[in-house]
């Protein structure tokens, strides 16, 4: 099981994810073979 | 940072994805899916072939983020696990493989095991794995109906008529899993053998049928040849004679 799935929510800038895939290449690689949608949270860098 | 468990579940469903205004990736989100406004943070989700379920500048704080993510869920289509995933895709390309050499049978076999996923051919997930095992369903029905005019055709001509009733045998044996086209090729069935013209035709193509339905069983080409080798002694019109020869010769290629 992927570590994606412990993936924890925290507050906002929301949503603080951890275990977020690193790359939007690899999100949709992950999204198109498993059909799951693709969360993106697009903020500054902090 | 306060966390928030209850979450943990609900956003497991999703692929994560979190990235920074200053990254190619923004530019190339921001680009294609143009949201309007200028304030960040920015929320999309993007369903699995591409299309942007939900786009909005908030942080989405309270309720509203379970809500909406309930919300997308229910426009997403439905998910594969990992296991499920590589499950549909060799068998996709089993099917695949099965129908590059003709061997309908082979192709519906392999495919069989998403049924319990639901309704072949109209499997409702947006995965690539999924798109790709309802197209080659869609494949499967073409030629279903290719079959059927063919075993029509055939049936209205004496002369060919054991090749139709041999394609409708083969028929009923390689669709039986579609519901839909069980009963098709069964209406057919029934029409046939309530015709007297078709009684030999019937038997003959029946046995024919059965000869090569062995060679779908691991070993059982030689066995499927020799049951036909034993039927063309048997059989002896010209015709028949003739189309168990040429499922000789394709069981020996």
């Amino acid at each position: 099981m992927r570590t994606i799935l412990i993936v924890m929510l925290v507050g906002f800038l929301g949503t603080d994810i951890t275990a977020a895939v690193p790359t939007l290449e690899q999100a949709q690689q992950i999204s198109s073979r498993t059909g799951r949608p693709i969360l993106v949270m697009a903020g500054a860098d902090t | 940072m306060a966390t928030d468990r209850s979450l943990t579940g609900l956003v497991a469903q999703f692929v994560p994805l979190k990235i920074v205004t200053s990254s190619q990736d923004w530019r190339t989100i921001s680009r294609k899916y143009p949201t309007p406004g200028n304030t960040i943070p920015v929320v999309y989700i993007i369903r699995a072939d591409g299309k942007k379920i939900f786009a909005e500048r908030s942080s989405l704080s309270g309720d509203r983020l379970p809500f909406v993510l309930r919300g997308s869920l229910q426009n997403a289509g439905g998910i594969l696990s990992d296991v499920q995933a590589q499950s549909v895709t060799q068998a996709v390309a089993v099917a695949k493989q099965s129908l590059a050499r003709s061997d309908v049978y082979s192709a519906v076999q392999a495919l069989r095991p998403l049924a319990k996923l639901g309704t072949l051919g109209s499997l409702q997930s947006y995965a690539k794995p999924i798109q790709d095992a309802n197209a080659i369903v869609g494949d499967i029905l073409k030629q279903a109906e290719m079959d059927s005019k063919q075993i029509e055709t055939n049936l209205q001509s004496s002369e060919v008529a054991v090749r139709g009733t041999t394609l409708l045998f083969a028929a009923m044996r390689t669709y039986s899993i579609f519901p839909t086209l069980k009963r098709q090729f069964g209406v057919t069935h029934r029409s046939a053998s309530g015709n007297d013209r078709l009684l030999t035709a019937m038997a003959q193509g029946k046995a024919i049928d059965r000869a090569m339905a062995l060679s779908t069983l691991r070993g059982g080409t030689s066995k499927a040849i020799i049951e036909l080798e034993r039927l063309a002694a048997m059989y002896q019109e010209a015709a028949t004679q003739s189309l168990i020869e040429e499922k000789i010769a394709s069981l020996k290629q």
